[in-house]
């Protein structure tokens, strides 16, 4: 009798082993380490003599019964020739009847050629309900048993003798044949050791048979069982290995892998992911120990005298296991026993919906349409935005700030996100921004084109905030009127009003996305609160006792599909605010590590997030900082301190100084700023500190909240020492708004919170009386217009001051606003400005080069442009532009913070590489006008027309300059300014049309000879004939993952300068040139699957039982259907 | 708050939270939210289910806020205190180096008579000379002890004059080196040439030339002198006129490769002309294009013109002679002076006995033999101009008094007669952009051939100016200062091509100081100087005159060769 933590069943155990009909000969008990007081039973009845304790470990009960047998009743082999010795083994939860041992020893005496006897196994509680009447395994060595869910013995297996296998539980063998066949195999310790033992001794030819007269009564669902479907699966797969031919071993192995993976994805789509990881994490397991496997079939080997094929035919066919299967699910199916239940109790009329009746949830829903207080958010929003962003409305582009126009078709954003090169000036390795695919995603709901859908997306920026923070208050309060202001709220945030001002599309994603972050970690977490039936507070009618109703995401209960769903907008928000991801990532291993069980389903969330990032990481291992980079072109700002972010406030202000642009509240007496600002924040900081302090576990969630905003804060902090950006003169940090955004939401999720409790406090004491409840009311209504008075007075400064701006600073529209930008602009308005940021964005054209250039740009020629602009101070500013421009796709965080080196707070730019410098020496030739040919330089860059901007005389001066530098021809004023067509340099091979390409090639000498077409990226053109020891050279700087192949040979790779060449033989044919990184196909694979799977978890589907049962096999469906 | 969770369930919760919310310190505040089962004591927070445990959570709860509010407030006053290094850092942006071109000057061509003049058969009257004679003379300065590759040629390339030969890869920067140059003395030339100097170890050269027309009889009797000057795309020539007997004829020519369009803005006394041909005047690589300005603007005492190129630069001379009946009234070349400024000054200003002066200026026709100041406003706002004329001994007042208003948009003559004789600096000072140039004139005597000669507005003197001095005749290099002292170093340039020892000369400010140029220098020929100024503010020209004859013609200096220029370029994205 092998026994572990069995106090609960021994004694009833070993009064039945005491009370055999034919008494056993001698009783050996082996303890396994128990924590309980199972060895005292043992010695209690079987002496001291005959207890063994066998230290838990390896083997499980396979090698306790051998170890048993060793030490106190060693084998001898021939002693006694007349009898022969038999084992019964049993276990400590399974009580045989009395006349088990009598009929099994009974059977063994007719048939001699039986060496394996089993019992019947009956359930320990009920003792009519079969568990098993013999085993059998299916072709792939899965254990199964084929009784029915909730089978009753009606002696209808009565008649069975020959099976596969029997249950170890009162399992007879003949002391010779365990001996000889070395007992269980130890790397099987807990399910499916008894198969194969029996499978081995069938190999051995011997027979076993079950006796159904022999009656065990096992416990069938213990808790902490060794015999979990995790385990089950291991043994499975074990046995698959082992009792193959050699040949077949590798064929099981990636079979079995495959299978696995296959059910993981069965096993998300019917959202059920867990069981999927488990059975994966359990076939990796069993095919990650070659030695026991190896150690096993030896042993297998060893005993096998028939061939494998003979026992095949007792496993149980493919078909009928499938039925067998289809059986048990529907008998999980059918199981509504909580939603009858319900209905037959006359007292609680409630359907739960946990078997997802709909008829049932829409028969008796309480909820008529609670989104009023949405549309009026959604409104008041709407008209605050509209004002504030004249000018916006139904624009073919915005541009200014940190914004410039996105590319106009998805393919070229698609291209940007994913490339491994960076195409920008002139190129460099390293990944798309992940940002890039959540423009993508703007782009596909603007119809195609971003440009358009990026406006609308300024302009519903609030409504949309709105609208998200009040689905995730949702989570927290069922009071309407608080969702209400949550929205209003979040609509008037001021770390909002500034992504929208200076053009910071990140932040503002963010802080869209972040309530549904907090929405779906609430829910994935099953810390949200349920609305209607499933209000446990709401619905006092449900008595204590009752089992509340189970729906995932709502009282302790993880969904799956809350988190997959959280962790796609945390994609979306990281992706945008990259400076978020620290600290979301330590939130989310926080609540998963302390969290327990309700923390299990969080995890997910990181993956959409790590499945972005990753790829991106790994291209930027150089520079790490290009992490936290925000995305679009990096904008001067002057970062808060830390109190004015707690006060919701991402860019500093002078507490002293009046509101901008209101001459109403201009500087004065009155801290103007200070008292909006405490406006604002104050109330809900209050209430947030009221949440953390009411009693009951929903402070806890308020404690999680205050924890994750003081993460947030001290990662922006954090991040603002680290330098990440650098265009046009100003080094920048991460932007403070996406932390401001994440604090200021988490405070404002444990104020409702603490709203709540104050409000419930206020109603408490309304059965009293009449007069306090009046008062109560009144009081309540006082604060509900406190909290709405900050976020509409904020909102409508906002409207105020953008209406109200300068002309000055209004006039300037696309170009010329983008040169404000470029400067350091909030230099100007430094560290002391009012509260409030000047805005930046303007409706653009969406256009920033001529359309001349971008005609070559974006052709075969892929021609690049340079484009000039006067600063004051006589500073030149260049940008190498490629296609139609620089777009905010193509921007690229590596690009802007490779220049960028030092330790964090005193960093510094970079020497110029090669080509830094050529563009900078172009550029000098050319402002300066000293009759010098810039042409050598303009043809390696690839440039083939120079644009520089018309913004004052100074600049005109320039453009006259520049007309006399030799090859560059004035095509005259456009729209965007003076623009120069580049001659070619070698005017005797090319045509003076030629305008200069990006693929080239040079004869030895080094002139260009050949101007060969190309694409954004890769090359696929013929090239003519040509002399020997020629260069095909790309305007692209050098990097080993440039490839090139002429009509399908490999080239010699070599560098021309800076720029990546290939030497080209002297044959015309078509050439091939690609870029290749070794990680682009199992990064991209790799997205496309977490990301696939993470978007089919998140589509909410009910969640039916039959479903989940799909991904399940034998083992765990009788499990789940016990727990049903 | 009024949850009900079952007691099972919410224990789990409860604790799980609970141990959630107090990571760090607060497990160790609160020993029976430890670890393991002892956390079910915390369970009890729901404040409806009844314990005796109730009590010790909520304290525990509230221990538990107050440590969390205690570590929020010490993040915040920690950040606020200790603030990041600043969210934006501008980077000044970095200087990039301009490559040195090769330095261009374009010298005139010979003046001409327009194509169409009557070839008179009285010898003594026909307008060709038969005396004229044109010459360049340059230097080229050596730079780290070589001398950069630099010849005179005509505008196709043909008769190619090397200076000297490329001197290949720059020569290691070593100890400072004896200053060459490399000479042109006095070559016949017969139209337009060009200098041109490559720059060494990416260094502009140093180099000038200048041309000198001469003739003694004919219509353009006298002498003209211009600089080679550097090919501009924005230039404003001062001083031209068009009345009956004046001619000008504007030459534009095109050194380099890329097609010039010039357009040219002409404004008279009444204001800008609008002329029709002045607009997209074509100027192919390597050819002269002259104008002929009484076409474009007929009968304009004081003309002045804004010539613009768009494409390749041009380089723009006016050839202004003047002829009173059958008597020669001059001849010279209107060079572009300095871009328009708030101060302009002209120095090499020659003036006459003004009680002769005033007598000449009395007949009829000679109202332009008076020295006088063009002035060209060419903004849209009027200018108050204040016009000081330093002469030997000092300032010398203007009988006008010295301050003018001069019209918007249009030229103003200011007549600077009635100083003692001497050579004068002129400057102008005003409150808006002027553009300027100074007309003085040689001969008294009506009837009698005399001459005419423009000075351009002058750059300020900086270090190593080349200053070609063309031979013949009386050479004078006039040096003024004008606020305060200033100290001139000025090494002559002979023939065999050594820079002579520097000699100095001091200049008290708001005075005009002379050097003669004397004819051999150590024996050898005298073909230019090396001038370099320091102190206050000093302008230099050089005035050629001839002994026994009105001839006057004035050189100004060109800009000095920049040293290594650097522009700030940053880079966007």
């Amino acid at each position: 009798m092998v026994a572990h933590n069995g106090s609960a069943y021994l004694p009833k155990t070993l009064s039945a082993l005491a009370a055999q009909t034919r008494p056993v000969d001698r009783a050996i008990g082996v303890d396994t380490g128990s924590g309980d007081d199972s060895y005292g039973l043992l010695t209690h009845a079987l002496g001291e003599a005959g207890v063994v304790s066998h230290p838990r470990g390896k083997g499980g009960m396979g090698a306790a019964v051998s170890a048993a047998l060793a030490s106190l009743s060693p084998f001898n082999g021939n002693s006694e020739e007349g009898g022969t010795e038999w084992i019964w083994l049993l276990h400590d939860d399974a009580a045989p009847a009395p006349e088990a041992l009598a009929e099994l020893l009974g059977a063994v005496e007719r048939a001699p050629s039986v060496t394996v006897a089993g019992c019947k196994q009956l359930d320990w509680h009920s003792p009519r309900r079969l568990l098993d009447v013999g085993l059998s395994t299916s072709r792939w060595a899965e254990r199964l048993t084929l009784i029915d869910a909730d089978e009753m013995d009606q002696g209808q297996y009565d008649g069975r003798t020959d099976t596969f296998a029997v249950n170890s539980a009162g399992m007879l063998v003949r002391r010779d044949i365990w001996e000889e066949l070395g007992g269980f195999d130890p790397a099987l310790p807990g399910s499916g050791d008894d198969v194969d033992f029996c499978w081995r001794n069938r190999l051995a030819g011997h027979r076993v048979v079950v006796v159904p007269a022999a009656r065990m009564f096992h416990v069938a669902h213990r808790p902490h069982a060794l015999g979990n479907p995790s385990a089950a699966r291991k043994a499975q797969v074990h046995l698959r290995l082992k009792h193959s031919p050699l040949w077949m071993v590798p064929v099981h192995a990636v079979g079995a892998l495959l299978g696995s993976i296959f059910k993981l994805v069965l096993s998300i789509v019917v959202k059920d992911p867990g069981h999927g990881i488990s059975q994966l994490l359990a076939t990796c397991a069993a095919l990650g120990r070659p030695g026991a496997l190896a150690k096993a079939r030896r042993n297998a080997k060893r005993t096998r005298r028939i061939r494998r094929s003979v026992i095949r035919k007792l496993q149980t066919p493919r078909r009928e296991v499938w039925s067998h299967r289809r059986s048990l699910m529907e008998a999980l199916g059918s199981d509504g026993s909580a939603a009858d239940h319900l209905v037959q109790d006359p007292l609680a009329h409630q359907p739960t919906g946990d078997a997802a009746d709909d008829f049932a949830a829409l028969a008796t829903s309480k909820r008529g349409w609670v989104g009023n207080g949405a549309l009026a958010a959604v409104i008041i929003a709407s008209v605050a935005s509209l004002l504030a962003l004249t000018g916006l409305f139904r624009a073919a582009a915005v541009n200014g700030g940190a914004l410039i126009p996105v590319s106009a078709g998805l393919g070229d954003i698609w291209h940007n996100a994913s490339s491994w090169w960076v195409s920008l000036g002139a190129g460099l390795p390293g990944h798309g921004d992940p940002f890039d695919y959540v423009l993508w995603i703007i782009g596909v709901f603007g119809g195609g084109d971003a440009n358009p859908a990026m406006a609308w997306l300024l302009l519903l920026g609030a409504p949309l905030s709105g609208l998200t923070a009040w689905f995730a208050a949702g989570g927290l309060t069922v009071r309407r009127r608080l969702r209400f202001v949550a929205a209003v709220m979040w609509a008037a945030a001021p770390a909002l009003q500034a992504a929208l001002n200076q053009g910071r599309a990140g932040a503002l994603i963010a802080h869209i996305m972040l309530p549904l972050v907090v929405l779906g970690l609430l829910r994935a977490t099953g810390s949200a609160v349920g609305h209607g039936r499933f209000n446990t507070a709401s619905a006092p009618e449900v008595r204590s006792g009752e089992q509340p109703p189970a729906k995932a995401g709502i009282n302790g209960v993880p969904s799956w599909t809350a988190a997959a769903a959280s962790g796609l907008a945390l994609a979306v928000t990281t992706a945008a605010a990259p400076s978020l991801l620290v600290p979301a990532t330590v939130m989310i291993v926080l609540c998963g590590v302390l969290l327990g069980r309700r923390g299990r389903t969080v995890w997910w969330a990181l993956l959409p997030s790590a499945a972005l990032f990753v790829p991106f990481a790994l291209s930027t291992l150089d520079r790490p900082r290009a992490l936290l980079a925000d995305p679009g072109l990096p904008l001067a700002f002057d970062a808060a301190p830390l109190w004015q972010q707690l006060l919701g406030q991402p860019l500093a202000f002078d507490p002293a100084r009046g509101l901008r642009g209101l001459a109403l509240f201009a500087d004065g007496s009155i801290p103007w700023s200070l008292l909006l600002a405490l406006l604002i924040a104050v109330p809900t900081l209050f209430l947030a500190v009221v949440g953390l302090f009411s009693p009951g576990r929903r402070s806890r969630t308020a404690s999680w909240f205050w924890i994750a905003a003081v993460l947030a804060l001290a990662g922006s902090w954090l991040a603002g020492h680290v330098a990440t950006g650098l265009n046009a003169g100003v080094m920048v940090t991460p932007f403070t708004g996406p932390a401001v955004s994440a604090a200021s939401f988490t405070l404002l999720s444990a104020a409702l919170l603490g709203c709540e409790q104050l409000l419930t406090a206020a109603r408490r004491p309304a059965a009293n009386g009449a007069k306090p409840r009046t008062a109560a009311r009144a009081a309540v209504a006082l604060g509900l217009v406190l909290l709405l008075a900050g976020p509409l007075a904020g909102m409508a400064a906002w409207s105020a001051q953008n209406l109200l701006r300068p002309a000055a600073t209004a006039a300037p529209t696309g170009a010329a606003a983008r040169e404000a930008s470029t400067a350091p602009g909030p230099a100007t308005d430094g560290a002391g400005g009012a509260v409030g940021t000047p805005r930046l964005v303007e409706a653009a054209s969406g256009r920033s080069l001529p359309a001349t250039a971008i005609d070559r740009g974006t052709g075969p020629e892929q021609t690049r442009t340079l484009l000039l602009s006067t600063g004051d101070d006589g500073t030149y500013n260049a940008s190498l532009m490629r296609g139609s421009g620089t777009t905010l796709d193509s921007l690229s965080a590596i690009a802007s913070a490779r220049n960028i080196i030092g330790a964090p707070g005193a960093e510094e730019v970079r020497e110029d590489d090669d080509v830094t410098a050529a563009v900078r020496r172009v550029v000098a030739t050319m402002v300066a006008g000293q009759g010098v040919d810039p042409r050598a330089d303009l043809e390696q860059l690839g440039v083939g027309f120079v644009v520089l901007r018309s913004a004052d005389t100074a600049a005109q001066l320039t453009a006259s300059r520049m007309d006399a530098v030799p090859g560059l021809v004035a095509v005259g004023q456009t729209d965007v300014g003076w623009l120069w067509r580049i001659n070619p340099l070698n005017q005797s091979v090319l045509q003076a049309a030629d305008v200069a390409h990006r693929v080239r090639i040079v004869d030895p000498r080094g002139a260009a000879t050949a101007l060969v077409a190309s694409g954004t990226v890769d090359v696929d053109a013929p090239v003519p004939a040509g002399p020997e020891g020629r260069l095909v050279v790309l305007a692209e700087r050098a990097d080993p993952g440039w490839s090139a192949w002429l009509d399908g040979r490999k080239l010699t790779a070599t560098t021309s300068g800076w720029s990546q060449a290939f030497t080209l033989p002297a044959a015309a044919g078509q050439l091939t040139v690609r870029y290749e990184n070794p990680w682009a196909f199992w990064a991209a694979a790799a997205q496309i699957t977490v990301i696939g799977l993470t978007v089919i978890l998140a589509i909410p589907m009910p969640a039916q039982r039959p479903r989940t049962g799909l991904s399940r096999d034998e083992g765990s469906l009788r499990k789940e259907h016990q727990h049903a | 708050m009024h949850e009900h969770t079952p007691p099972a369930a919410a224990r789990s919760a409860a604790a799980d939270e609970s141990a959630g919310a107090n990571p760090g310190p607060a497990e160790k505040a609160a020993p029976a939210s430890g670890k393991g089962k002892g956390r079910k004591l915390s369970s009890r927070g729901a404040s409806r289910v009844p314990g005796t445990n109730g009590r010790a959570a909520s304290v525990a709860g509230v221990a538990a806020g107050v440590l969390i509010l205690a570590a929020a407030g010490g993040v915040v006053a920690a950040g606020t205190a200790v603030p990041g290094p600043g969210s934006s850092r501008t980077v000044p942006p970095a200087q990039a180096a301009v490559p040195a071109g090769a330095s261009l000057g374009v010298c005139p061509g010979p003046a001409r008579l327009l194509e169409g003049t009557d070839a008179g058969t009285d010898a003594q009257f026909r307008p060709e000379s038969a005396t004229a004679a044109t010459k360049v003379s340059a230097a080229v300065l050596s730079a780290g002890g070589v001398l950069p590759g630099s010849r005179l040629a005509r505008l196709d390339g043909t008769a190619a004059v090397d200076i000297a030969k490329d001197p290949g890869p720059a020569p290691a920067s070593g100890a400072p080196q004896e200053l060459l140059a490399g000479v042109v003395a006095d070559r016949a030339v017969d139209q337009v040439n060009v200098l041109r100097a490559d720059a060494v170890a990416n260094q502009n050269a140093s180099a000038a030339g200048a041309v000198k027309y001469t003739a003694t009889d004919g219509d353009l009797q006298g002498s003209a002198a211009a600089s080679c000057t550097q090919p501009l795309n924005d230039q404003w020539l001062a001083g031209a006129s068009t009345v009956v007997g004046r001619t000008s004829v504007l030459a534009l020519t095109n050194a380099s490769s890329t097609p010039a369009t010039v357009s040219l803005e002409l404004f008279g006394s009444g204001g800008q002309i609008q002329a029709p041909g002045s607009r997209g005047l074509l100027v192919a690589p390597g050819t002269t294009r002259s104008v002929v300005l009484a076409g474009l603007a007929p009968n304009e005492a004081q003309l002045s013109v804004h010539v613009r190129s768009a494409g390749g630069p041009v380089a723009a001379t006016i050839q202004q002679s003047v002829l009173r009946g059958l008597t020669p009234g001059g001849v010279d070349f209107i060079s572009p002076g300095t871009a328009p400024a708030l101060r302009q000054v002209m120095t090499g200003v020659d003036i006459q006995d003004p009680a002769a002066v005033a007598a000449l200026t009395a007949q009829a026709g000679y109202r332009d033999a008076a020295p006088a100041l063009e002035l060209t406003v060419p903004g849209a706002a009027d200018a108050v101009v204040e016009i000081k004329l330093y002469g030997r001994d000092g300032q010398h007042a203007l009988p006008s008094g010295g301050v003018i208003t001069a019209k918007a948009g249009s030229t103003t003559e200011v007549p600077l007669a009635g100083v003692p004789a001497g050579q004068y600096t002129v400057e102008a000072s005003s409150d808006v952009s002027i553009v300027a140039a100074t007309r003085m004139g040689r001969g008294l005597q009506p009837g009698q051939a005399s001459d005419v000669a423009w000075a351009p507005a002058a750059v300020r003197l900086g270090s190593q100016h080349v200053i070609p001095v063309p031979k013949g005749g009386l050479r004078q290099l006039v040096f003024g200062a004008l606020d305060a002292r200033a100290t001139i170093s000025y090494a002559a340039i002979t023939a065999d091509g050594k820079v002579r020892a520097n000699a100095t000369a001091d200049i008290a400010g708001g005075t005009t100081t002379s050097i003669a140029v004397p004819e051999k220098a150590d024996g050898a020929d005298v073909v230019g100087y090396v001038v370099s100024a320091s102190g206050d503010a000093a302008y230099g020209a050089v005035l050629l005159e001839q002994d026994g004859r009105n001839d006057v013609s004035a050189l100004g200096f060109l800009a000095a060769a920049a040293g290594q220029e650097t522009v700030p370029v940053s880079l966007g994205s």
